[in-house]
């Protein structure tokens, strides 16, 4: 069916003080949506008159005559479309972030967001909005390359200094003359080593040797098949497959059958959540299954396992930090977590770790910086290192983190939650690697 | 080079999903041929079907093979509203009233489904056990050889029931002639609103019967009434035989398309067949003439 | 007794308060980037797409009654082929193509009018109905190869533009392209205008009303389809170029996609179809619901203008134009005839 995006781009908030927007002050009470409360989406009422409220804030405890000028921060989370199960992880580990910041920053910190409906155009179009009714000096990414990509694009063009994460896309960074932007995560090319790393947890005899890769059609998804072709063929594995297949797409059972016909043991993919959840789902309905799935950013969100349940278990994500890493804050991340949000889960979501990361490479930067003069922040996120759950890591120039400092964790799916494979590490939230995936008859 | 398993199992895709295809289209055809109305809306009421089947699968557990009853019912209903309320008014004022009073209608009932359901997309999922048939040549999933077998079994229902019995005939006549079946006494007018009705609640059917296989999103109302459209030019306007037969190429040549030309091109292929049946063949591949 | 008088046979537009009215209008707006806010100006630019979209779109469905519902094809590859010329670079193609932004709108209307001129003598053999669908499938089938096309288009990763007319602190990029849509709006607008009013127009009317009897009269109606499909294409291709260098983004998922086509309609039913003045009425009023609707009723905004759609089309089908030609506009003489020429006869 041709899948036209068609009136989904429409979007009507473009003015100023739009519905829908929220802005997280330094008061600490208000922050998450009073404590214990559910602290889900219900911060999309307070829209609008932020900032002023803030003043009155009685935890910062300096004031020290230097330049106490307010860090604004704009920011877009996807809250409705194609990644929308991903905009509370986000905004959460970003409030998170901004609480931590005005505690140790000595000056306010005020986050303005709002929903960029997981378009790019709209997401310009957000930001746009944003920029011109406040004095923002930092902007912070959405979700994806897709969507990532148009917010540095946007900052580039404005000369702020931008940080996003689930952002593998390298590409970007060295011809697009990034200035301004950085990303604390890993990239294509750690992807495809943590995916070798994965497999080679396993005794040399097990491990699966026909690759099939599904690459949608976007630049990232070419540039991750390109690495993962790369590294697994220099390795010794044979790929057996590789297809490009449209984003949005709904209708896999041409590639299952491919994937099938080409004895396919281990797939990679990064497809959307919506499209990895069809695929598994299509594939459980052709009685097909690879022995070892990997669908990065397809497995990120909670929604795959509200959505397949058992037949979501052992696919892997690679989502920039997983339950299970230590150290760098780790350990206040998650008492933080579970004392503002009340959840029945034990482990966190991912991508609140990944976005929890973006706020504390800011906060240093910011720190290092002794301003939020938006080229003195940028230098600073150029000189520093970084010290965040994700990882020690520095920027090279053009925002990509430093080659071979970051490791990217793979993690999987099981028993409802997303527990770190790769690397090996001694927390007990991390999680042998299962391996094979079952027959569906068996499962 | 293609593997020749990997064409057959492509080819079963495709047929099943063309039963699917041709009960999408048939409601499409059959108010396009007899009230000379392009039901601009026609993939989003096909939607709207679909997400009656979800909201009941999921809040009931119930298998939408029973929901598709349920849409079939509440839509048909509607699509007496519908042509009561809003078609009346403009049928017979020309070609762009009609197509844009629908248009206005494809919009609110894509914004009233994102807003009541959101914009994720949502299965349904099939709801009864079963499994797959291996035919050494090619797997039948489970859930797209029910849909394809509950599809046939409909568009033979409307063809009996166009066939056989007198309101049947009396729609038939209509479509041939609106005038002379005043005269022979038809109610035209009734004729009408029972046709829409029909029409719509098939595509409500099919919608329904689509929740089982692909995620449902209120935005996919647009490319289905394409997909459709294709259909109904190649079967020929009002042709339920023809219909079948389009809706089952359509379904075949999706699949061949995206194991030649790659994932990107599985719609193009269907397109450009439709567009080039339309220009070449405006009655269709087993239309018989006519009219525009 | 009314504000404005007409003569019999005459147009609005040849009123001198009219026109009058148009050139404060264009002061006006001239003046918004220096006094409203960035995010402002740009809503106004969008509006100014609009209305060039409508004017465009009105030439081919409201004056020759060819009901296009391709529209945002030409929109997009209009947006396309001139970012191709102005970030070579984003298409692998040789930085040497690379030209001023104001020569690569021109070069993504001359695109835009070319595909018309290629497939107008085929499309146009379909009639009616079909010509409506055909119209929309082949919008779908450039927008889903333009999509594959990763090349060419970035794929779902979209196309960034680079381009910055921009002098220096005191006039932004933005605001550059707010002056050159205006200018842009004025000249698609003063053209349409003789277009319609001249020999092109008379004929276009006449297959309008009736083909065979045109026809028969020795009009040749594939010329004067031709004629508004071209001109139409080309008007859309502008109106696609200049959005491509104002949001710096596009994306054939988005920049091709049907909902373009939705604006141009709904623009010009609303504002009245085969009215001159209509698509002016009709941007304003999109813009109005387009933005002041989401306050008010929020999410529901499009299904509200799905119903006024309706409303309009079956109570008002000569639009916003025909309501403020109705209460304000009087004739000065009541002599029958052709005076009401510009208003929507079906």
């Amino acid at each position: 069916m041709a899948r036209d995006d068609t009136i989904r781009r429409r979007t009507y908030l473009k003015g100023a003080g739009a519905a829908g927007s929220v802005a997280i002050t330094g008061l600490a009470g208000c922050t998450l949506g009073g404590d214990g409360g559910n602290g889900g989406d219900d911060g999309g009422d307070s829209g609008g008159d932020s900032g002023s409220d803030g003043t009155d804030s009685g935890t910062e405890t300096t004031d020290s005559g230097d330049d106490t000028t307010p860090l604004t921060i704009a920011a877009t989370v996807p809250e409705t479309g194609a990644f929308s199960s991903l905009g509370q992880d986000l905004r959460r580990g970003y409030e998170l972030g901004v609480e931590r910041m005005n505690q140790n920053l000595d000056r306010e910190v005020e986050l303005i967001i709002r929903d960029d409906e997981s378009d790019a155009q709209t997401l310009r179009e957000q930001l746009q909005a944003i920029v011109s009714n406040n004095d923002v000096n930092m902007i912070w990414g959405s979700f994806s390359s897709l969507l990532v990509t148009a917010g540095s694009a946007f900052a580039e063009n404005q000369n702020l200094p931008f940080i996003g994460i689930a952002f593998a896309y390298e590409e970007p960074h060295r011809n697009d003359n990034y200035e301004w932007t950085f990303a604390p995560f890993p990239k294509s090319r750690d992807v495809a080593r943590s995916t070798l790393g994965t497999i080679e947890l396993l005794p040399e005899e097990d491990r699966p040797t026909n690759i099939g890769i599904w690459e949608p059609n976007s630049g990232w998804g070419e540039e991750q098949a390109n690495y993962w072709e790369d590294v697994l063929t220099e390795a010794g594995y044979d790929v057996v497959m590789r297809e490009v297949f449209e984003i949005g797409s709904s209708d896999f059972s041409t590639l299952i059958s491919q994937a099938q016909n080409a004895d396919v043991e281990a797939l990679l993919s990064n497809p959307t959540p919506g499209g990895g959840i069809t695929a598994v789902n299509q594939m459980s309905d052709s009685g097909w299954a690879p022995d070892m799935l990997k669908f990065v950013r397809g497995a990120d969100p909670s929604a795959w396992w509200s959505a397949l349940g058992q037949a979501g278990a052992y696919a892997l994500m690679c989502p920039g930090w997983v339950p299970g890493l230590t150290g760098n804050g780790n350990a206040q991340l998650r008492e933080t977590f579970f004392d503002a949000y009340d959840t029945d889960a034990q482990y966190m979501p991912v991508n609140v770790g990944g976005s929890y990361n973006l706020t504390q490479v800011a906060e240093q930067a910011v720190s290092a910086a002794g301003s939020v003069e938006p080229e003195a922040v940028r230098d600073a996120l150029r000189n520093t290192e970084f010290e965040t759950v994700i990882g020690t890591f520095s920027f090279e120039d053009n925002g990509l983190p430093s080659e071979g400092e970051l490791t990217a964790p793979t993690g999987q799916w099981w028993d409802g939650a997303q527990r770190l494979v790769f690397p090996d590490t001694d927390s007990e939230r991390a999680l042998d690697f299962r391996y094979p995936i079952p027959p569906w008859s068996e499962r | 080079m293609v593997a020749s398993d990997l064409v057959t199992q492509s080819i079963a895709n495709g047929l099943l999903l063309g039963g699917i295809y041709a009960l999408a289209a048939l409601g499409l055809s059959l108010v396009f041929g007899i009230m000379d109305i392009v039901n601009l809306a026609h993939g989003h009421i096909l939607m709207v079907g679909a997400y009656i089947a979800i909201v009941i699968f999921g809040a009931l557990g119930i298998t939408p093979l029973v929901g598709m009853v349920i849409a079939i019912g509440v839509l048909f209903v509607f699509g007496v509203v519908l042509q009561k309320v809003l078609l009346e008014h403009v049928v017979g004022e020309g070609l762009e009233q009609p197509i844009i009073v629908l248009f206005g209608l494809a919009l609110i009932l894509q914004n009233v489904a994102r807003e009541v359901f959101g914009g994720d997309a949502q299965t349904a999922g099939i709801g009864i056990p079963g499994s797959g048939i291996d035919l050494g040549f090619a797997f039948l999933s489970f859930p797209r050889t029910v849909t394809f077998v509950v599809s046939v079994l409909l568009i033979v229902g409307t063809w009996a029931f166009l066939q056989y019995t007198s309101t049947g005939q009396a729609i038939r006549a209509t479509a041939q002639n609106r005038t002379a079946a005043k005269y022979m006494g038809i109610n035209t007018d009734r004729i009408y609103v029972i046709t829409l009705g029909i029409g719509v609640s098939l595509a409500g059917a099919a919608g329904a019967l689509l929740s089982m296989i692909f995620p449902i999103d209120p935005y996919i109302g647009w490319s289905y009434l394409l997909t459709t459209f294709a259909v109904v030019v190649l079967g020929g306007v009002g042709s339920v035989l023809g219909t079948l037969v389009g809706g089952l190429i359509i379904g075949v040549s999706e699949n061949l398309g995206a194991l030649f030309l790659g994932g990107g091109y599985r719609n193009v292929v269907s397109l450009l067949i439709f567009l080039g049946v339309l220009l070449v063949r405006p009655q269709g591949l087993f239309g018989s003439g006519g009219d525009s | 007794m009314s504000l404005l008088e007409r003569a019999p046979g005459g147009s609005l537009a040849d009123d001198r308060r009219v026109q009058a009215l148009g050139v404060v209008a264009v002061l006006a707006l001239a003046v918004v980037p220096f006094v409203t806010t960035d995010s402002l100006t740009g809503l106004i630019l969008t509006g100014l797409v609009y209305v060039m979209l409508g004017v465009s779109w009105n030439l081919i469905a409201g004056y020759a009654g060819q009901i296009s519902l391709g529209h945002a094809a030409f929109f997009g590859m209009g947006a396309f082929a001139s970012a191709w010329v102005t970030t070579p670079s984003g298409a692998g193609l040789p930085e040497a193509l690379q030209i001023p932004v104001v020569a690569a709108v021109l070069v993504g209307g001359v695109v835009s009018a070319l595909i018309a001129l290629v497939i107008g003598p085929v499309i146009f053999r379909l009639t009616g109905h079909y010509f409506a669908i055909g119209t929309l499938a082949l919008a779908a089938v450039i927008e889903l190869v333009m999509n594959d096309r990763r090349d060419l288009t970035g794929g779902a990763t979209g196309y960034y533009v680079n381009a910055d007319i921009g002098l220096g602190e005191t006039i932004s990029h933005g605001d550059m392209m707010f002056f050159l849509t205006l200018l842009a709006t004025v000249i698609t607008v003063w053209v349409t205008y003789y277009i319609v009013r001249g020999p092109a127009g008379l004929g276009m009317k006449a297959i309008h009303d009736d083909e065979e009897a045109a026809s028969s009269l020795g009009v040749n109606p594939l010329k004067y389809k031709m004629y508004a499909f071209v001109a139409s294409s080309f008007f859309a291709g502008i109106a696609g170029a200049l959005y491509a260098h104002f949001s710096l983004y596009i994306n054939a998922q988005s920049t091709l996609a049907v909902t373009w086509t939705v604006d141009s309609l709904v623009v010009v039913i609303l504002g009245g179809m085969g009215t001159f003045a209509g698509p002016f009425f009709g941007a304003g009023l999109f813009l109005l619901l387009d933005n002041g609707l989401s306050a008010i009723v929020g999410g529901w905004a499009e299904a509200v203008e799905g119903i006024l759609i309706i409303l309009f089309i079956i109570f008002l089908p000569s639009g916003l134009y025909g309501l403020v030609d109705d209460y304000l506009v009087s004739e000065t003489a009541d002599t029958g005839g052709e005076m009401d020429a510009d208003v929507a006869d079906d």
